[in-house]
């Protein structure tokens, strides 16, 4: 306790505004040194709230009036908040000086750690302090922006917010709902046709309107790109170059298409689950997008989609001519349409055309002779439920001629086996048809897979003598231990059926032959 | 003396390197002049002196000069473009893999000062690593840090990033 001469009772009239007084007196100078002087004494105060009670019940009682009364209590009331208010500022102070003590890194080094991490961990951190916040909202942290998520969380707000931050930084944006990381895409996995309903194994309905009203919108609408349109020519979508959209279910054909023009440097465009038809989707394309290097478009409709006419097949052609990947899956595709394709892209070295209708399979013939079949390095034709075991028996054998010199992966599962030669809806399913033998002894490099039903049971590995094969094909460890190039067929009725402890093969395997080529 | 015998090495193919607790370093030329700060001084005002590095204590430049070597030791490799990179990534981390977190940000700060683009690259990724998968709580948690936020500019955060936690609890 200080005492510097003065008693608190000479102090009180002249120092502090009277509760009650009819005019406030004007506050001299000093007033500043008084209040630190008393809040140094009051915050040192021994702290009981009975005291403190007291103290103030006495005061209360001190005023006659009940006007006077109400004052007291108003003051305190302020007062206590005013207290607690500079109270917590000066501790969140303190905390930010402790917190840039604590971290070792100058902004630009913090900046470049946050640029490293995904976009769901960068909003964790930018959540943690102040100086982390600030520099998570630097543009280089933006420039691959990956908001997929497994069930809806995400709204337009959010991609606006971040497509804005990152700016002409923003190189890649991936949106929308993806399945957990226990399933994948990808060309070995068999297409699950509907790759999304309106309801969800989780029992969550991406159609749930429940998810409109509420104070916060977890939903992706039509408008969810137009941040990458911006107005003034400094457009986010301009230098952008990746967008993978996935089951983002109200979007529709003007919302891509106008995206789209936003984007003229895209090289990575990745369409699943988008009520968006091909046709429209290819005519956008080539009319914005003349540097695309892959495209991945899977329908949402299974098969019904047959919008693709030539002139769009040979506009797509024309317009895109860098394109070295194409997958279109799902779509009504017919032979001539997917032999233009084919044919056109004269860098094209990846093609899905999985789960396609209608193709038999009669375009692989026309691209042996051209210059496109010295390009390409994989084909893919899951599931296409008209492919014809002829056809690609031709095609086979048209790589044994030297046709496609750098062709090293055909996939031509079926999950109903192939379609005859006469009647598409009888079924094949024969190895014999295929030269294998003769393809793993010429073109070992080729990794032919052929996944289909099983009717019969039997048994029969041929194997090629050459002993340092590794393949990591997980099949291999089901049969006996063989480490060579082998050429194997194999039945898995027997093996898989009884064998409960298959390890991580899926039930679809259950009843399946494996063709395999393995180098 | 062996500070002599050092200074006359150096004019060959070695630099004598000081750091800030006065340790004294003898790094091969060749590998001093790829780091940027070391560089310049060659260019500019190399006198033959042992370089002060006023920023860089003698622990960390020994880790350093580790990574350099080794570095230098595995470069050529039969792998080329992008499946390089992920190898060198992927052989870096593994270098850091039991180092303790404070080393790595010295390493990060000390690659920044001397201007070593790739251990500075690598130190981040590895920082970056032990972020990454953290939730708020851990982060702060980990690294000593408060929540400085206000009230306000609390919830404004936490609807900005809900979407964020929400996967993290799940």
């Amino acid at each position: 306790m200080v005492d510097d001469g003065h008693s608190m009772a000479n102090k009180r009239p002249c120092c502090f505004p009277i509760a009650g007084s009819p005019q406030p007196r004007s506050l001299p100078p000093s007033f500043q040194l008084d209040m630190d002087f008393l809040l140094e004494i009051f915050l040192e105060l021994p702290i009981s709230s009975l005291s403190l009670d007291l103290s103030f019940e006495k005061l209360l009682e001190s005023r006659a009036l009940d006007s006077d009364q109400n004052v007291l209590i108003d003051r305190a009331l302020l007062l206590g908040s005013l207290l607690l208010e500079a109270g917590k500022r000066c501790a969140r102070k303190i905390a930010s000086k402790r917190n840039s003590c604590v971290w070792a890194l100058p902004p630009d080094l913090t900046v470049k750690v946050f640029s490293i991490l995904d976009t769901r961990s960068l909003c964790n951190v930018a959540a943690t302090c102040r100086m982390f916040h600030r520099c998570a909202e630097d543009p280089l942290c933006y420039a691959d922006i990956d908001l997929r998520t497994i069930t809806p969380k995400v709204n337009n707000a959010i991609v606006s917010t971040m497509v804005q931050r990152a700016g002409q930084v923003l190189r890649s944006l991936k949106l929308g709902i993806v399945p957990g990381p226990s399933t994948s895409y990808g060309p070995s996995q068999p297409l699950v046709f509907p790759i999304h309903s309106s309801v969800d194994a989780s029992g969550f309905s991406w159609n749930d309107k429940r998810s409109r009203q509420g104070k916060y919108s977890s939903v992706l609408t039509r408008s969810c790109l137009n941040s990458l349109l911006g107005d003034n020519g400094s457009a986010a979508g301009l230098l952008l170059k990746r967008l993978h959209l996935h089951n983002i279910d109200r979007m529709d054909n003007p919302a891509l298409c106008a995206a789209l023009s936003a984007c003229p440097n895209l090289i990575d465009l990745e369409i699943v689950g988008l009520h968006v038809e091909l046709r429209q989707l290819l005519e956008s394309v080539s009319t914005n997008c003349h540097l695309l290097e892959r495209l991945f478009f899977e329908s949402s409709k299974a098969g019904r989609d047959d919008s693709l006419k030539s002139p769009a097949c040979v506009d797509f052609i024309n317009s895109c001519p860098y394109l070295t990947s194409l997958s279109l899956r799902g779509f009504k595709l017919h032979d001539y349409k997917a032999g233009i394709l084919v044919k056109g892209f004269c860098k094209l070295k990846d093609v899905d055309f999985s789960a396609s209708y209608s193709m038999t399979g009669a375009f692989l013939r026309n691209i042996g002779n051209s210059s496109s079949s010295n390009v390409l390095e994989v084909l893919i034709l899951r599931d296409c439920i008209h492919l014809k075991e002829v056809e690609v028996g031709r095609f086979l054998t048209a790589v044994l001629a030297g046709d496609f010199k750098f062709i090293r992966q055909i996939d031509i599962s079926n999950r109903e086996g192939l379609a005859s030669e006469d009647y598409w809806y009888e079924r094949c399913y024969n190895p014999s048809a295929f030269p294998l033998k003769q393809l793993s002894e010429e073109r070992p490099d080729v990794h032919l897979i052929a996944e289909f039903p099983s009717e019969v049971s039997f048994l029969e590995i041929e194997r090629m003598i050459d002993s340092d094969a590794n393949t990591d094909d997980s099949l291999q460890s089901q049969l006996s231990s063989h480490s060579s190039d082998s050429l194997f067929v194999s039945s898995t009725e027997s093996s898989y059926n009884n064998d409960q402890g298959s390890g991580d093969e899926d039930d679809r395997f259950a009843d399946h032959v494996i063709y395999e080529e393995i180098l | 003396m062996s500070e002599k015998n050092v200074a006359s090495e150096s004019s060959a193919k070695n630099v004598v390197l000081r750091t800030s607790d006065e340790q004294e370093f003898v790094v091969e030329e060749r590998i001093a002049v790829q780091w940027g700060t070391i560089k310049r001084i060659f260019e500019d005002t190399f006198t033959g002196k042992p370089i002060p590095l006023p920023n860089v204590d003698g622990k960390t430049l020994a880790k350093v000069i580790e990574y350099c070597k080794k570095r230098a030791e595995t470069e050529p490799s039969s792998a080329e473009g992008e499946k390089r990179e992920k190898e060198l990534k992927r052989w870096d981390l593994e270098m850091f893999l039991d180092e303790p977190d404070d080393v790595i940000f010295n390493l990060a700060l000390a690659a920044n000062y001397l201007d070593i683009k790739d251990l500075l690259d690598a130190a981040c990724e590895k920082i970056a690593d032990t972020i990454k998968d953290f939730t708020v709580e851990d982060c702060r948690a980990f690294f000593g840090i408060e929540s400085d936020f206000t009230p306000r500019e609390e919830e404004e955060i936490r609807a900005e990033h809900r979407w964020a936690h929400d996967l993290s609890r799940n």
